[in-house]
């Protein structure tokens, strides 16, 4: 038997390892700088990304349901269990592995109808126990281990957290994560309805994902179950503990309420006031409302970032109140954020997250971006607005990124585990990707590919095919290339965009740079009389692409909402502007950008990063992340250029 | 009558070179610049600061602006009649780091800037010069001086170009 664990160990090393960080850091809040940083700079880092609980493919084992029973005091830890997790074999299934919290031992696994055998050891702050099964279970059958265990709580995987003032559990804590033989994380549990019955003393307030389903008292202890309906998604069991207080959110649907500390309520009257705001957002974005009968948010304390800095799970938001040192505006988008995953993350839950984070955090950061473009800033055109946040995409990947990485990879390996790698491939290059598509399909088409991509696939098996397939079907366009060069491949897009105009209504476009590449793009063609032209257009590497027009041309430039994406700038050195021709408005434009920089943390930048988003890297002409004086000298010395060569 | 003929004299030196009024400047002989009337708001406009068979050397002159970081400009002359020489930048913009440029790429078209480097602040430009442009005399002939509104900016100091400013040019006149 222990040479069997041992080889399952080995083999379930990945999944395991997953399974370690799972439940905390997917469907997260955006990693505030600092924090990756100091990461980057010291801390080991685990292995493989945070991967979810539960998921498919299911091919061995399909985990109908986690029916958890725990008797907890959350100041000290010391907690009895009792879970019974139903199964389905879909092979033949001998054996599965549960991980629990280090401190706790397994006392006893029962079955029915099959002999269960439990071997336990320690592995890497769990209690890691294989449950063999005998006779194995064949196609079709089904089978219910009764687990019980008990002990104290040590949280040394970082799962839960016990002690004053708040304490927390996530699965694979004290609701055990499940593991079977296909190595693939514990994520076969994808699917599982879960109930939670949670004993604690008199006093201590609970707030759980799922719907709550009763809560009574008895003389020492408060009662509350739980349940998360059976559908596919990672949205697993989370707790939160402690003297708690809450305030409802006036007019919200679904009811909402907002939590926190009872010792720590700032800011909770403040988040209530923007739920009344997020919460018709998300509604317009996703076509339809939440399908909760009740949403809790909860603020996590200050000083909580390299705790617990947010989640979402079925009806339950948390965010730290550390977002809010970034200023009260970025906290209310990044809490309008966290709440997109209850859509992106939860409900729609991609079957291919193993190898992406695309649709989850690139699809909540969009969404969060949008809602501050909608609510936080009236002094900007939305345009204008959104051309700015991901100008910082741009330059966050051009500088600190890798733009190669595909957006899906094909092996959890190729995922980064450099903490600052990692968020600008899930949550940067990801956010900019969707923008460019955005900008591609028209605004209202893409709105529209949301809703029924929300319709479509809330608590369904979709993946980023499903999704290629919905946008090809709304925007009647073939996206195949795009997808093949961002998506499934990556690759720097940097065209050199350059005009010619023979006539007075033609002219011919070219995108120098892009060789082999196939690149839609909406194009800004500016006339000589102000007028704006929108042109859409796809570059076939550097084939010039001729486009009828109103009059004399003064300018053609992508929309630069592509920015994030697609670096463009104009074949001329030294024009910032895309007019094929280099003046003061050049000149100027860069040199009000001398010593800017494109690295986070500038004195007076934005976000919780931090970013000057005035940094323009064209006119960083030696892409050395800095403007000084000898970039700007580039401008000038092409000062004087006009069409022609002049 | 000599000494009052004295006095008339140079009571017109003084009006033509006075460089606040925007007046014509003509050389007994000579040519000179007329400028256009000074546009209501925000506005750039030229005008005379010396002018001889020689020599022209306008001012560009800012209105209205709270706050100019920066001025870019282009104007259209007639090759013909002048040849440009150089873009001074005025000592507004003493005091902190700045940049001027002039060039004309083709004949007629002069690319002109001035600005300031960096974060900065801006000058208070209401009939401020902004910068000197001096042309040689080429040809004695009358001409257009124009600056084009659609290729012409103001910047901010948030670096955002400003809505709504006028630009008008002059004449050169025998």
């Amino acid at each position: 038997m222990t040479g069997g664990l041992n080889r399952v160990a080995v083999a379930a090393g990945v999944g395991l390892a997953g399974v370690m960080v799972a439940s905390a850091s997917v469907a997260t809040p955006m990693p505030r700088f600092e924090t990756l940083v100091a990461r980057h700079a010291s801390a080991p880092l685990p292995p493989t990304l945070p991967l979810p609980l539960s998921a498919p493919p299911f091919k061995s084992t399909k985990v109908l349901a986690i029916d958890t029973t725990l008797t907890l005091n959350p100041t000290t830890g010391e907690l009895t269990g009792h879970a019974d997790i139903a199964v389905e074999s879909l092979g033949s299934v001998a054996q599965l592995w549960v991980l629990i919290d280090g401190g706790l031992t397994i006392n006893s696994a029962t079955s029915a109808t099959a002999s269960v055998t439990v071997a336990a050891q320690p592995y890497s702050g769990y209690t890691y126990a294989s449950l063999s099964i005998a006779p194995a279970l064949a196609a079709g059958e089904k089978l219910t281990i009764a687990l019980s265990y008990a002990g104290k709580l040590v949280c040394a995987a970082q799962n839960c957290k016990v002690g004053p003032p708040l304490a927390y559990l996530l699965e694979g804590s004290a609701v055990p994560s499940l593991v079977d033989q296909d190595s693939i994380g514990g994520l076969n549990a994808w699917g599982a309805s879960r109930t939670l019955e949670l004993h604690l003393p008199l006093g201590t307030d609970a707030v759980a994902s799922g719907e709550l389903v009763t809560e009574s008292k008895s003389a020492t202890e408060t009662i509350t179950q739980w349940k998360i309906p059976g559908f596919h998604s990672y949205g697993g069991n989370v707790v939160m503990m402690g003297a708690l207080s809450s305030q409802s959110v006036s007019g919200a649907s679904p009811a909402t309420s907002v939590w926190a500390l009872g010792s720590a309520p700032s800011y909770v009257p403040e988040m209530g006031d923007w739920m009344q705001k997020i919460l018709p957002f998300l509604d317009a974005q996703a076509g339809k409302p939440l399908p909760y009968p009740g949403l809790s948010v909860f603020k996590l304390p200050l000083g909580w970032t390299d705790i617990f800095r947010g989640t979402a799970g079925f009806g339950l938001t948390l965010l730290s109140e550390d977002y809010a040192n970034s200023g009260a505006g970025y906290f209310e988008e990044t809490l309008a954020h966290e709440n997109a995953h209850q859509w992106w993350g939860v409900l729609v839950s991609p079957t291919d997250i193993l190898y992406t984070r695309w649709l989850v955090e690139g699809l909540a950061t969009l969404s969060q971006i949008d809602y501050a473009a909608e609510h936080q800033n009236p002094g900007l055109s939305r345009d204008e607005y959104l051309t700015r946040r991901y100008r910082e995409h741009w330059n966050l990947v051009r500088y600190l990124g890798d733009p190669t990485l595909p957006l899906v990879v094909q092996s959890t390996k190729s995922i980064p585990q450099d903490p600052i790698e990692n968020t600008l491939w899930a949550y940067i290059r990801s956010s900019a990707f969707l923008e460019h598509l955005r900008v591609v399909v028209g605004d209202a088409v893409f709105a529209q590919t949301l809703q029924q991509w929300a319709s479509q696939c809330a608590q369904k098996f979709c993946d980023t095919a499903d999704f290629l397939a919905l946008i090809e079907k709304t925007s009647g366009r073939d996206f195949d290339a795009a997808f093949s060069q961002s998506v499934y491949s990556g690759v720097a897009i940097e065209p050199r965009i350059s005009f010619a105009q023979a006539t007075a209504d033609q002219v011919t476009v070219t995108a120098l740079g892009i060789d082999g590449l196939s690149l839609p793009l909406e194009l800004w063609v500016e006339l000589e009389t102000g007028q704006r032209e929108i042109k859409a257009v796809t570059f076939e590497g550097s084939t010039p692409v001729p486009l009828s027009v109103g009059g004399p041309v003064r300018s053609v430039r992508p929309n630069p909402r592509h920015d994030g994406l697609v670096w463009s700038r104009s074949s001329v050195t030294g024009d910032m502007d895309f007019d094929g021709e280099v003046d003061g408005i050049d000149v100027i434009h860069c040199a009000f950008r001398l010593g800017k920089a494109a690295a986070p943390n500038q004195p007076g930048g934005e976000g919780i990063w931090r970013s000057d988003l005035d940094f323009d890297s064209r006119c960083d002409a030696d892409g050395n992340g800095s403007i000084d004086d000898a970039d700007l000298a580039v401008v000038t010395g092409a000062f004087g250029t006009l069409m022609g060569g002049n | 009558m000599r000494r009052l003929g004295f006095a008339l004299v140079a009571a017109l030196v003084l009006a033509c070179s006075s460089s606040d009024g925007g007046g014509s400047k003509k050389p007994s002989g000579g040519i000179s610049f007329v400028p256009a009337p000074v546009p209501a708001g925000k506005s750039v406009t030229l005008r005379a600061k010396e002018i001889n068979d020689q020599r022209v050397i306008l001012e560009v002159v800012a209105h209205g602006v709270q706050e100019l970081y920066g001025v870019a400009f282009r104007l259209k002359f007639d090759p013909a009649a002048l040849k440009f020489e150089k873009l001074d930048p005025s000592s507004a913009w003493d005091g902190s780091p700045s940049i001027s440029l002039g060039s004309v790429p083709e004949g007629g078209l002069l690319l002109g800037s001035v600005s300031r480097k960096g974060k900065a602040n801006g000058i208070a430009a209401d009939g401020t010069v902004v910068a000197v442009l001096r042309f040689e005399v080429v040809q004695k002939a009358a001409s257009s001086i124009q600056l084009l509104a659609n290729r012409s900016v103001l910047v901010a100091p948030d670096g955002k170009v400003m809505p709504g400013v006028s630009w008008a040019g002059g004449a050169i006149e025998l």
